[in-house]
């Protein structure tokens, strides 16, 4: 599969999805007026990427700065679906939820997210801005 | 001609007004304050905390304006929607900041959005959590545009959360809401 790119702006976030090094990347403020529009593509690829995954593992790097509420729904569901991979115990999948510290809102979403997942693992990360 | 600067300076202040659009929504002016924000944060030493959270209410709110204004400036594209028109504030009074909007709607959603908005206000900070958390799993409801999470958002981040219903014409009322954070 190719890499999906979408470069970041004001109001979405950068998008890296590379098949190749197994990395799942969201990087940027997330508060795009329709977020079930934007992320459809993300998705897609996700969905395809995670049904033909023989790696063994992926690791997904979220760095979301800000999120509006239909974002952070559209997060969610894709922790869904990583989560049911997780749960296949084939696929070892890794959550890194990096935040600046000074970031509480994003701490928080991140503890939010990382309360609806059972299966995969999540880390919580500080990162310098 | 006179100036009607000197009664909303006035007005302004007595109110707290910081700033105040009137008009058609878009995503530009999100982007616009969010750089103001972050300005205020960068060079006024204003709490990172305080306006991220000043911030989201205020994409919430006028992302509502947006999608579910009634009062549209219709657009060029054929089948669009046009732009949603109304109002809205930041201020900041009593030590608080606050976010408010308001637009038209049809008198037929009064009810619904009256239920809703009741049934937040009477939650605690748990409770609009754990109802944050379920609304999320679930599918979007019939006429939402986004994930109908706004309100649950805004009510969770702000202090208080208060909201009216006001005539405006034969078919419409204008609906306000405030949240203080």
């Amino acid at each position: 599969m190719d890499d999906l790119l979408i470069a970041k702006t004001q109001s979405s976030p950068e998008i890296h999805l590379s098949a190749a090094s197994d990395r799942l990347l969201i990087k940027g403020k997330s508060y795009m007026e329709n977020s079930a529009t934007f992320y459809r593509p993300v998705f897609d690829w996700i969905e395809k990427y995670l049904d033909g995954l023989q790696s063994g593992h992926v690791t997904v790097d979220l760095e979301i700065v800000y999120a509006n509420s239909s974002s952070f729904k559209v997060i969610m569901n894709l922790f869904d679906m990583l989560e049911e991979v997780a749960r296949d115990g084939k696929n070892q999948v890794v959550i890194n939820w990096c935040y600046d510290p000074e970031n509480k809102m994003a701490k928080e979403y991140g503890e939010e997210l990382q309360h609806e997942l059972e299966v995969a693992q999540f880390n919580l990360l500080e990162v310098s801005s | 001609m006179n100036s009607i600067i000197p009664h909303y300076f006035d007005m302004a202040r007595e109110d707290g007004i910081i700033f105040c659009f009137r008009g058609p929504m878009t995503q530009n002016l999100l982007e616009t304050l969010e750089g103001a924000l972050r300005l205020r944060v960068e060079q006024e030493g204003e709490d990172l905390d305080t306006t991220f959270t000043v911030f989201s209410v205020f994409v919430e709110q006028v992302q509502n304006v947006i999608h579910y204004s009634e009062d549209r400036i219709p657009t060029q594209e054929t089948g669009k929607p046009g732009l949603g028109s109304g109002i809205v504030l930041i201020g900041h009074k009593n030590g608080r900041f606050f976010v408010s909007c308001g637009n038209l709607v049809k008198k037929e959603s009064v009810p619904r959005l009256e239920q809703k908005l009741n049934k937040i206000k009477g939650m605690d900070k748990n409770q609009l959590r754990d109802y944050f958390r379920e609304k999320m799993r679930s599918g979007p409801e019939d006429g939402s545009k986004g994930a109908g999470l706004g309100f649950i958002d805004m009510a969770r981040k702000g202090r208080d959360i208060d909201y009216s219903f006001t005539p405006a014409d034969e078919l419409h009322e204008l609906f306000s809401i405030q949240v203080t954070i």
